[in-house]
């Protein structure tokens, strides 16, 4: 390889397949990105990118912390749709009864007000509980602040796993279970 | 805690092996904080070490350039000087020298030592943003935009969005914004027409 050929290489970026990740906002937002050999995690700041990258063969594992933060809010909304339905329910009865414009107007407001719990509600059941991701390896705990999903989390965490599987010489089942005698007979 | 060992994320205190070892939603023994661990390849294994230089075994074997008492293995894909064991630096497939690598670094021609990088696209949005709230800078930002186009379109962008083109886009948009501008105050201002 000529040296003009290698130098160009290095300068260039390999190529990378992008992981689920969470949520981002307008001032940060992160994405995970897998390359043959590593994970490299991009952390936009506005006006900036900053990365951190993980060899695959460094990664001891994913740890996925549940949180019940969603389930908290999931059990508020449905808390609060209960009686906003029961009011819905009581007002579109007395309508039916009375056909008054006044019980109408007021059937559309509660029932436009028992709309928000019941949207949270079902954003909580579609997007599942929350959790924590971290990546453990020999040296670090490195946290993922916006990979939020458990279900997200679980898919990132088996793409990475996968690609580590594919790239260590190891079977992911023999290491595992190797794992307590595996630091006498670890290849360098 | 041993090398190799998870450690808890809430207590810090390490996770059983048989615990970790398989993917499954299992609890602190220590602190019962619950945690789903998903076991890699290297899991129970400490840090990576570097392979040891082998020495000189027969006369007339390529020595490392930094360390002549050694064997080299391989040559540096930079400079071409032999390198031991020790001495070979492996990035994205090529063998590098310290001394390769380390300037590689600085002049940030090896992309995968690099932390960090600006976006210039992001920076040309700002500016065409900046126009719409002071509309007479329009002529200075499509000058700027412009600039910054020339000067970055041959470097690395960013990693995650399509740089170049948001570049393209935020700069022709930005001679846009100053030619329109420029246009309605010529019809105010000027009155070509002599209208009125």
């Amino acid at each position: 390889m000529g040296r003009n050929d290698m130098s160009e290489r290095l300068s260039k970026d390999p190529a990378y397949r992008r992981l689920p990740t969470g949520r981002r906002t307008p001032s940060q937002h992160l994405s995970c990105w897998l390359a043959r050999d590593h994970l490299l995690v991009v952390e936009g700041m506005g006006y900036s990118e900053r990365y951190s990258r993980f060899d695959l063969r460094d990664i001891q594992a994913v740890l996925i912390q549940p949180s019940g933060a969603r389930q908290i809010v999931a059990m508020v909304a449905g808390l609060a749709a209960v009686p906003a339905l029961a009011l819905v329910g009581l007002m579109l009865a007395r309508w039916l009864g009375t056909r008054d414009n006044d019980y109408l107007v007021g059937l559309v407001l509660i029932s436009a007000a028992s709309l928000a719990p019941l949207v949270a509600l079902a954003w909580a059941a579609v997007c599942g509980p929350l959790g924590q991701i971290r990546i453990s390896t020999a040296v670090q705990v490195a946290k993922l602040p916006g990979l939020h999903q458990r279900t997200k989390a679980r898919a990132f965490a088996t793409a990475l796993r996968d690609a580590a599987v594919a790239l260590s010489p190891i079977a992911p089942a023999s290491a595992a279970v190797a794992a307590p005698d595996a630091q006498e007979s670890r290849p360098a | 805690m041993q090398a190799g060992d998870l450690p808890c994320p809430s207590c810090k205190r390490p996770l059983p092996r048989e615990a970790s070892a398989v993917a499954a939603l299992t609890a602190c023994p220590a602190c019962g904080e619950a945690l789903e661990v998903i076991p890699f390849p290297a899991l129970g294994q400490g840090p990576r070490t570097g392979l040891a230089a082998e020495p000189l075994s027969i006369a007339g074997d390529a020595a490392c350039f930094q360390h002549p008492s050694k064997k080299a293995i391989v040559p540096c894909d930079a400079c071409g000087r032999f390198l031991c064991a020790l001495c070979d630096l492996e990035v994205d497939g090529s063998h590098l020298c310290p001394a390769c690598l380390e300037s590689g670094r600085k002049r940030g021609t090896v992309s995968q030592l690099e932390r960090s990088r600006v976006r210039w696209d992001r920076i040309t949005i700002g500016l065409n943003v900046l126009v719409l709230v002071c509309a007479f800078l329009a002529p200075v930002s499509a000058i700027a935009n412009t600039v910054i186009t020339i000067m970055q379109w041959r470097k690395p962008q960013s990693r995650v969005a399509p740089s170049r083109a948001w570049l393209l886009g935020s700069t022709l948009l930005s001679w846009v914004l100053a030619l329109g501008l420029a246009t309605v105050a010529w019809v105010e201002w000027f009155n070509p027409d002599g209208a009125e």
